[in-house]
């Protein structure tokens, strides 16, 4: 077995310095070997290739290397196969510590960039394993909490980009994960600070393997469970972070490797630790050096993050669908029994929601027909989003029986921004109404994968939430790219795309609230099996109900209503999520209690939001799904302990 | 007798009074206005304009402040009384928008040809818009004289290229092309652009920091402010940077908008020759 992956090293090794061997001679032409290594060089080509190419490919190496043994020790510490420093937020958390550090503290970056990309490597990942470890979990929800944290730190990116464009020109560009090197001193500093760190892994690489046990068998055996888990997740943040701080994010490398090795025969943890180094080394090299190639040929500059991103996604999903480990349904009503609610909390909410609009419709106006006239369309279309949102967090959460289900993850947003996006590059002046029409084809598009691969299996919610995370992380490396082309174009899909209401009409709003209504009111009259739906499933198919329809209906009916929003709105996360979870909280459990109460407290949320969003940094709008994804995190954090 | 005497001399005021009231999201429109004596009630994102742009300055108690280019505040907007928007094919997402308030007129700063012709034109565009040709053709015609002026005052080698660049970060940075207004001001004072082609439509190239070897090693370059805090360290410790010849004197600018109008172009104008001529700032 360990022959085929001594095979693969062979055969990587021997494409990597075909490669590099290529790339020298289309540099360098006619050099001998001892002026190729001569530092004292005058030849301004030699001096380059000394100074750019070969610290590059030193950096490719240390970079895989260092990703691929954090991923490693993510998995073993989480006993997850796709834990990765890309799919617990690691890697976002150390770029929006650097995002933010460049807008408020650009001194900082002078000298402690590693220190601030730590920083937010380890408080990311610690907010990743609080919100999904719990006592029945499984792997699929560790990996949603990842993604969703992910998605939330990156849209918080975006809100800095945004509104600080300038500022952070610099960093879009390293944000698509590029390997260009200037001189000698990055892979230097990396190096050392790697070398430290290896020395560390190997030292606890014994207490690391002792973890594959459970927790009880470990302790009896002498190793501080605790104790090594919190130095492993301490030296895999600090590994992500050193290297996050030099080329940005390489998404999903550390992943594909170990993926690839596992496939391959690798078992203990000693064994997988070492093979996948190797691959992830001279993996993102040949990668590299391909693009190196692609430069020369073509003067094409695709950064290497995005690309291997790209290439990433499909393999989260094939380990996905195979991952054969599989834990108990995580049961819902668990944790002891809450007070039913009642009427009051009815009355405060609906207060609550008429004192917001009150206030959105009074702040700041002098009560011209004008500021009516522009107010009430976007105050309708939150509205309406607020509504479809609650119902498709609800019904996905229902029919998967998995309460981090939420809409953002189906793909559906995704969609539509796939075909915003092609849409703006295929035509430099779209308009509204092309956009429009290229979100909906990308939405539809999007839907069809999602079913095509999720159909064999019934069209299990898993399965379908499966597919729609990694077309999420898609579309969120197809958006790096676009961004990093500096292509104005970027900022406009941007701003399309990050959930604002600024493009109402009285018709769109209204329709979106038709649509609303009626989806509301088919989900009333659905009662019945939603109740049948939260059993398992052969009593449910039993009592008459065909599980495959009803999922095929649900799906159909959520991904149309979503495109809706997103079209009008664009993407907003975390309010589908957290209304569902916050109805049940104050004590709805039953489907059209739960279903009225998420509504209110969606609408309130989305209301609150719109409020800040227009008044904080007066005249300049922050998005009001960037704020309501803000103020939706917070609370998500908050609730999510309570489970 | 004194009654018609009112009413003519009202009339009379209301002819003089009756000055457009303009307003845009655009700094190249917005410059061009200031720079033939209008004041715009109303520009887009002025606290960033007053950070790229800097001249000509806006006055805060005559134009109002629009908010985000791509999203204007409409409230705003409404509450101005807008009689005409000028805008570019760069926000024309908005035009149906803008609409709304008050016609919408576009003019183009960008070309992928002959930019100066292109810029000169569009100023001559929204002097007819705001009614102040004259003053149009006085301002042209003055710019003209300036740039032949400075063309004389330049101590710069003859054969020598100048490049103009501005850094995203220590790796990668823009050069202008000489379809932007850069371009086209090193054409006017008789400089030698070391990329005499087009560029992108908005007039640069996007470049890594090794291309730099690729220019002649006499090249003037010309740094445009602004960049990111840490380029100049690192630099200092970039090896290939260090063995470049045209290293050793550089030329700082201060912040210029480098996609603008004619009042853009004589900053930068006036800035270059300052620092050819020994006034440059340092990194």
């Amino acid at each position: 077995m360990v022959r085929k992956l001594n095979l693969l090293i062979f055969i990587l090794l021997g494409a990597s310095i075909a490669l590099a061997s290529i790339l020298t001679l289309k540099q360098l032409p006619q050099v001998g070997l001892t002026e190729l290594l001569n530092s004292q060089t005058n030849n301004v080509k030699i001096l380059l290739w000394q100074n750019y190419t070969l610290p590059r490919i030193v950096m490719a190496i240390l970079a895989g290397l260092g990703l691929a043994v954090a991923t490693v020790i993510l998995q073993q510490l989480t006993k997850n196969n796709l834990a990765s420093d890309s799919t617990l937020a690691v890697s976002s958390g150390a770029q929006l510590a650097i995002v933010i550090a460049t807008v408020f503290f650009p001194s900082f970056l002078i000298f402690g960039v590693s220190f601030i990309a730590f920083a937010g490597a380890l408080a990311a990942l610690m907010l990743v394993l609080v919100l999904s470890m719990r006592k029945n979990t499984n792997h699929i929800i560790v990996i949603l909490s990842g993604m969703v944290v992910s998605l939330y730190l990156g849209a918080l990116s975006a809100v800095f980009i945004l509104i600080f464009p300038e500022e952070t020109r610099s960093v879009v560009i390293w944000a698509a994960g590029s390997l260009i090197q200037d001189s000698w001193l990055d892979s230097r500093n990396l190096l050392l600070g790697l070398t430290v760190l290896l020395a560390l892994v190997l030292l606890f690489a014994k207490s690391f393997n002792m973890l594959s046990l459970d927790d009880a068998s470990a302790k009896r055996l002498g190793v501080p469970v605790l104790r090594i888990r919190i130095i492993g997740l301490i030296i895999a943040a600090f590994i992500v972070g050193l290297i996050v701080a030099r080329v940005g994010m390489l998404g999903f490398i550390g992943l594909i490797s170990t993926a690839i090795v596992r496939n391959l025969g690798a078992r203990t943890f000693k064994q997988v630790l070492f093979y996948a180094a190797v691959v992830s080394a001279l993996l993102l090299l040949v990668t590299d050096l391909l693009l190196q190639l692609v430069d020369f040929y073509y003067q094409m500059q695709i950064p290497t993050g995005a690309v291997t991103s790209i290439i990433g996604t499909p393999v989260l999903l094939y380990i996905m669908f195979t991952d054969k480990a599989r834990t108990t349904k995580v049961s819902q009503e668990s944790k002891g029994y809450r007070k039913e609610g009642g009427i009051k909390t009815y009355i405060t909410l609906i207060s609550l929601c008429l004192i917001a609009l009150l206030l959105n419709l009074s702040f700041r106006n002098d009560f011209s027909y004008t500021i009516f006239e522009l107010r009430i369309p976007r105050i309708l279309l939150e509205i309406g989003a607020a509504i479809i949102l609650a119902i498709s967090g609800l019904v996905l959460q229902r029919i998967s029986n998995n309460p981090l289900a939420s809409p953002e993850l189906l793909g559906i947003t995704s969609g539509v921004n796939l075909g915003l996006m092609a849409t703006l590059l295929l035509f430099s002046g779209a308009s509204l109404t092309a956009l429009w029409l290229g979100g909906t084809l990308g939405a539809f598009f999007v839907l069809a994968i999602v079913m095509l691969l999720s159909v064999k299996s019934g069209l299990q919610p898993e399965k379908v939430l499966m597919v729609g995370i990694s077309i999420t992380a898609l579309y969120d490396a197809a958006q790096r790219i676009f961004i990093a082309t500096n292509d104005f174009r970027a900022y406009t899909l941007l701003s399309l795309t990050s959930g604002t209401t600024y493009n109402a009409s009285l018709d769109s709003a209204l329709i979106l609230l038709i649509v609303a209504i009626v989806a509301f009111i088919v989900i009333y009259l659905l009662n019945k099996i939603f109740i049948l739906i939260s059993l398992h499933t052969p009593m449910a198919t039993e009592l008459g109900l065909n599980i495959f329809k009803t999922r095929l209906f649900f799906i159909l009916l959520v991904a149309i209503i979503l495109t809706c929003v997103t079209l009008n709105i664009g993407s907003i996360m975390f309010v589908g999520l957290i209304a569902p979870h916050a109805a049940k909280f104050l004590g709805f459990y039953k489907p059209r209690p739960q279903l009225v109460v998420s509504i209110l407290i969606a609408i309130l949320l989305m209301l609150v939001a719109d409020l800040l969003a227009k008044n904080i940094i007066y005249p300049y709008e922050i998005p009001v799904g960037l704020v309501a994804t803000i103020l939706g995190g917070i609370y998500f954090a908050y609730l999510v302990r309570k489970i | 007798m004194q009654k018609i005497f009112l009413v003519i001399l009202t009339l009379l005021f209301c002819q003089f009074s009756h000055a457009q009231r303009i307003a845009t999201v655009d700094w190249t429109v917005a410059e061009t206005l200031l720079a033939l004596g209008i004041n715009p009630v109303g520009v887009g994102d002025v606290n960033s304009y007053n950070v790229w742009v800097k001249e000509p300055k806006i006055n805060a108690n005559l134009t109002a402040d629009l908010g985000t280019r791509l999203q204007p505040n409409l409230e705003v907007i409404a509450k101005l009384d807008v009689d005409l928007f000028i805008n570019s094919p760069m926000y024309a997402s908005i035009t149906p928008k803008l609409e709304e308030f008050a016609p919408v007129q576009l003019v183009n700063f960008t070309a992928e040809n002959d930019i100066w012709a292109q810029v000169l034109n569009s100023t001559h565009e929204i002097a007819k818009l705001a009614q102040v040709e004259n003053t149009a053709n006085n301002y042209i015609a003055t710019s003209q004289r300036e740039l032949a002026d400075l063309k004389e005052k330049i101590a710069l080698d003859k054969g020598k290229k100048i490049a103009v660049v501005q850094f995203a970060d220590s790796k990668n940075f823009r050069l202008y092309a000489k379809n932007s207004i850069v371009g086209a001001v090193l054409d006017h004072l008789g400089l030698e652009n070391v990329h005499n082609q087009p560029g992108n439509l908005w007039g640069f190239i996007n470049l890594t920091i090794d291309k730099l070897a690729d220019f002649p090693a006499d090249t003037q370059l010309v740094v445009v402010k602004p960049y990111p805090a840490d380029v100049p360290a690192k630099l200092a410790l970039n090896s290939l940077w260090n063995y470049l010849p045209l290293k050793e004197n550089v030329i700082i600018l201060p912040e210029t908008w480098t996609f603008g109008g004619l009042p853009s172009a004589m900053r930068f104008a006036r800035l270059l020759v300052e620092g050819l001529n020994g006034e440059s700032g340092k990194w």
